[in-house]
């Protein structure tokens, strides 16, 4: 159990990033922003701002369902709202916000089974539409009489979370890609026409100019597009080694060379020529930054285990802390995991997950606690849908409503809806309580200090989450 | 010399040094339509007009096949890469991948690597035929049947996976939210109809007794629809001939065909009954596929073939399309890899420059090369002056600005290192 006390306190930020100290980074948003802009004008030819977001990342479709609707509802909502396509609002902080807090997502690739992670043991609905995979009694963590985490969670049982039920979008259907595309770009009915991320629009709003605001550790996402923030996806810190200051002339042959690349009147050369200043501004903040490697061996934390548990969520949560402790600035990290879509196998293959969440997450937040800034950082999961209520042969379909986990400083106690198992929609599915807007918003505002009005569209309500 | 292209479309920064290169114009297509592609392919058809380029890349065809019995899935990779970056006829591999980028398969979800090996021998031997045999083939193969959980469904329990992507991603797309496509009890219908088939111990069978033997109502229509009908029916409707058609011209050309473009390729090529080599030939004659060399990124796989055909990289280090993110046979999600300026994210561009810092370069090329000989090796005989200037100026400004001393090799591997992360480099 981490906290009873509801209110995260700010006392132990991470190493904050020193904005003056970055002073040289680049606005190269720049030309995204004009790619994404060209995107609302052409048809034809140039770069269309849907090959940026959504667009031929997902399936595509000739005359499909994911052309951008106007954004009345938008502009509707009071926020200040984008004036033309193409452009994104730009988030306002609370009064009072808490500055240098980190969001980590977690996202439950696939569509995460609900019933499966946070179980209703008490309901014999569930055992009646679960023949086979309905999670027996005696692997439940009791919460209450009515539901308890799956047996695969109990590290973070231990510690106390938050759990968050009947959440899923309004109206949605079926398709990964339709409804990740929903999650991504913070839009909750698939209509508002954003060009941006959700977890990008929170970059940009609370960016401080560092050379690293948000990052994903599972390649390039849309998830992170934004308009101004530094933002991009990365695998490890030593990638970086030949873009770090150096006197050594064999690498400044090269990064000079690099530096003398030029774009000119070419959007793509343009990219890629920003791309590379980025990443050496990243470089040189690295390099500069509180938790820079200066060779003395003060950096190394003994108390620390040499090796993440958890898989790759584990690995991926581990380099996600050096770069939090780097100081760059780093305030919204993204990281993927699984496969969740268990058409088939999800009685093996959805516990092995589980326990991979389980142990990443706590280890993480263990070593968050070491460092001291445990009480700043709040991971929290999303999955684009949940699984149907009555099982297949062998495992379970796309479905809707889910229950999002978030960990860190908050209570150990239920929110949200739970859906009832006796009033299914249409397609067998349960019936989203929570729209995924209001989590996002309490992620947003409750935890980031980012008005949840001024990046969400329809004013959703937090839910409370402190 | 007349510019081979549509010159006036051009980016400024390219049009000097292209301008009357006899290489452009086989640079460009072979780009286009191959993968790599070696400096002496482009060399071997210099100066030959764009029809006689494309009709010799029509008239060849590769009949080799995939290692039937391999130990690892992987080694069905690194063979493909092996003929991706060698081959001859270097259309069959591209549409192959293209295919791979469409119907995906992961190899994580399969249990054989010969199913693995079977599936692509069929990408490659149907990706040029027609689209109705492809998609036929590539449904039924153990390979798909396992990655999509359509093995062992039962038409009483049916497993709705294969049925959902096959309408959404492989055919006719979701369509408009106002008048979409199917609705889920098409998902449902054509789950049942689907239902039978099992793969076991590698081989593929159909099981009547799994079956749905029974009228279903699928798409308005009530029928005993069976795997066939259903590829067939998705075959008939405009949609899949629009939506893949479109696709293939976005790839080729790089730009976006407007709505009624769409509409009007995607009813010629339902005219020639979905033949695969008829559309390409038609998109490469398409005046949009001249506007735009280097109109957009390569994606991982494209850049890393790009690599080893420029540095003759041949020894296998496949592995580096994890870190490049594009590994063949394991893509994101069933709706494959992103396309567009995702690829030029700083991320991937980091991960491209790690590669280009981990091969023995001094092993694989000649570190005297001249700086025109470099950029002709890595298939680039039109760049930038600043590109230029980059590989030029190495070795000078460094003893000027540190009074250190740059020794030939340092220099000439920073040379082939800026080639190989250049912006054009990464462009196609």
């Amino acid at each position: 159990m981490t906290t009873s006390s509801s209110s995260p306190s700010s006392s132990s930020s991470p190493p904050s990033s020193n904005s003056t100290g970055f002073s040289a980074v680049l606005r190269s948003r720049r030309r995204f922003l004009q790619a994404l802009a060209a995107g609302g004008l052409a048809t034809g030819g140039g770069l269309a701002a849907n090959r940026l977001l959504g667009g031929d990342w997902g399936p595509g479709s000739v005359g499909g369902g994911s052309s951008p609707v106007d954004p009345t509802d938008w502009s509707a909502s009071g926020a200040p709202g984008p004036g033309q396509p193409g452009q994104s609002p730009t988030g306002r902080r609370v009064p009072g916000a808490v500055d240098g807090r980190v969001l980590v997502v977690v996202d439950l690739v696939g569509g995460n089974d609900g019933l499966s992670t946070l179980v209703p043991a008490g309901d014999a609905g569930y055992h009646d539409r679960r023949p086979t995979l309905a999670i027996p009694d005696d692997e439940v963590l009791a919460l209450d009489a009515e539901v308890g985490l799956h047996r695969s969670l109990a590290r973070l049982h231990r510690r106390g979370i938050t759990t968050v039920e009947g959440v899923g979008p309004v109206d949605g259907d079926l398709s990964h890609f339709a409804m990740t595309e929903r999650w991504e770009r913070g839009d909750v009915r698939g209509e508002a026409g954003l060009r941006t991320g959700f977890l990008g629009r929170l970059c940009d709003a609370v960016d401080h100019g560092g050379p690293l605001v948000g990052v994903s550790l599972q390649g390039p996402t849309p998830h992170l597009v934004c308009q101004q923030a530094a933002t991009m996806s990365l695998s490890g810190r030593n990638d970086l080694w030949f873009l770090e200051p150096t006197d050594w002339v064999d690498a400044l042959a090269f990064q000079r060379g690099l530096a003398t690349f030029a774009g000119g009147d070419d959007e793509l050369a343009g990219l890629v020529v920003d791309a590379y200043q980025e990443l050496t501004n990243l470089a040189n903040g690295l390099a500069s930054g509180p938790g820079a490697d200066d060779g003395d061996g003060d950096e190394i934390n003994w108390d620390l285990p040499m090796f993440a548990e958890g898989g790759q969520l584990g690995h991926d949560l581990y380099f996600a802390a050096d770069l939090i402790e780097s100081g760059v600035g780093v305030q919204v990290v993204y990281v993927a995991h699984g496969d969740y879509d268990t058409h088939q196998g999800h009685q093996w293959r959805h516990p092995e997950l589980l326990s991979e969440v389980d142990a990443a997450v706590d280890g993480f937040l263990d070593r968050a606690e070491v460092g001291g800034w445990g009480d700043s950082v709040l991971v929290a999961t999303v999955s684009e849908f949940g699984r149907r209520v009555q099982e297949n042969e062998s495992g379970l379909d796309h479905g809707s409503a889910s229950t999002m986990l978030v960990a860190g400083p908050v209570d150990d106690r239920r929110l949200g809806e739970r859906p009832p198992l006796n009033d299914l929609d249409d397609d067998g599915n349960l019936k989203v309580g929570v729209g995924f807007d209001r989590y996002l918003a309490s992620l947003a505002q409750e935890w980031l200090g980012v008005e949840a009005a001024s990046i969400l569209p329809g004013q959703p309500e937090p839910l409370g989450l402190f | 010399m007349k510019p081979p292209f549509m010159f006036d479309s051009w980016p400024l920064i390219y049009r000097a040094s292209m301008l009357g290169d006899p290489e452009a114009t086989a640079a460009h297509l072979l780009r286009r339509t191959t993968l790599g592609p070696h400096a002496d392919r482009i060399s071997a058809l210099a100066g030959r007009d764009h029809d006689t380029i494309v009709g010799r890349l029509l008239d060849q065809s590769d009949d080799h096949t995939p290692p039937a019995s391999p130990e690892e899935w992987s080694d069905v990779v690194r063979w493909w890469l092996d003929r991706m970056t060698t081959s001859d006829t270097g259309l069959t591999d591209r549409l192959a991948w293209f295919w791979h980028g469409l119907l995906t398969t992961n190899a994580w979800k399969v249990d054989e690597p010969a199913l693995i090996a079977a599936q692509l021998a069929h990408l490659r031997s149907d990706g040029r035929g027609d689209f109705r045999s492809l998609l036929h083939g590539f449904v039924t193969s153990g390979a798909t049947l396992q990655y999509l959980d359509a093995s062992r469904s039962l038409a009483s329990k049916p497993n709705e996976n294969l049925s959902r992507e096959l309408m959404e991603l492989f055919t006719i797309g979701p369509g408009p939210a106002d008048a979409p496509h199917y609705s889920q009890d098409d998902v449902r219908a054509g789950a049942r109809a689907l239902a039978g088939w099992v793969v076991e111990d590698g081989q593929v069978e159909f099981r009547t007794e799994n079956a749905f033997i029974a009228p279903l109502l699928f798409l308005g229509e009530q029928a005993d629809w069976d795997t066939t009908m259903v590829i067939d029916r998705l075959c008939d409707h405009p949609a899949t001939a629009q939506r893949i058609s479109a696709r293939l011209w976005s790839d080729l050309t790089a730009a976006e065909l407007t709505p009624d473009g769409a509409i009007e390729l995607g009813r010629w090529w339902q005219e020639r009954d979905l033949a695969i080599d008829p559309l390409v030939e038609r998109i490469l004659s398409d005046s949009a596929f001249d506007a735009a060399p280097l109109g957009r990124p390569r994606s991982g796989l494209e850049w890393y073939c790009a690599l080893r055909t420029a540095t003759d990289l041949s020894d296998d280090q496949s592995w580096h399309l994890e870190g490049l993110g594009q590994m063949p046979y394991l893509p994101p999600s069933a709706a494959g890899w992103p396309t567009g300026p995702r690829w030029l994210e700083p991320g991937s561009l980091l991960a491209r420059a790690n590669v280009v810092h981990s091969i023995e370069l001094a092993e694989l090329v000649d570190l005297d090369a001249s700086v025109d000989d470099i950029l002709r090796s890595c298939g680039l005989p039109f760049v930038s002056e600043a590109t230029r200037q980059a590989l030029a100026s190495v070795g000078t400004r460094i003893g000027q600005d540190d009074g250190a001393t740059l020794s030939p090799e340092a220099a000439g591997l920073a040379r082939w290192r800026l080639a190989l992360t250049c912006p054009e480099f990464h462009l196609t």
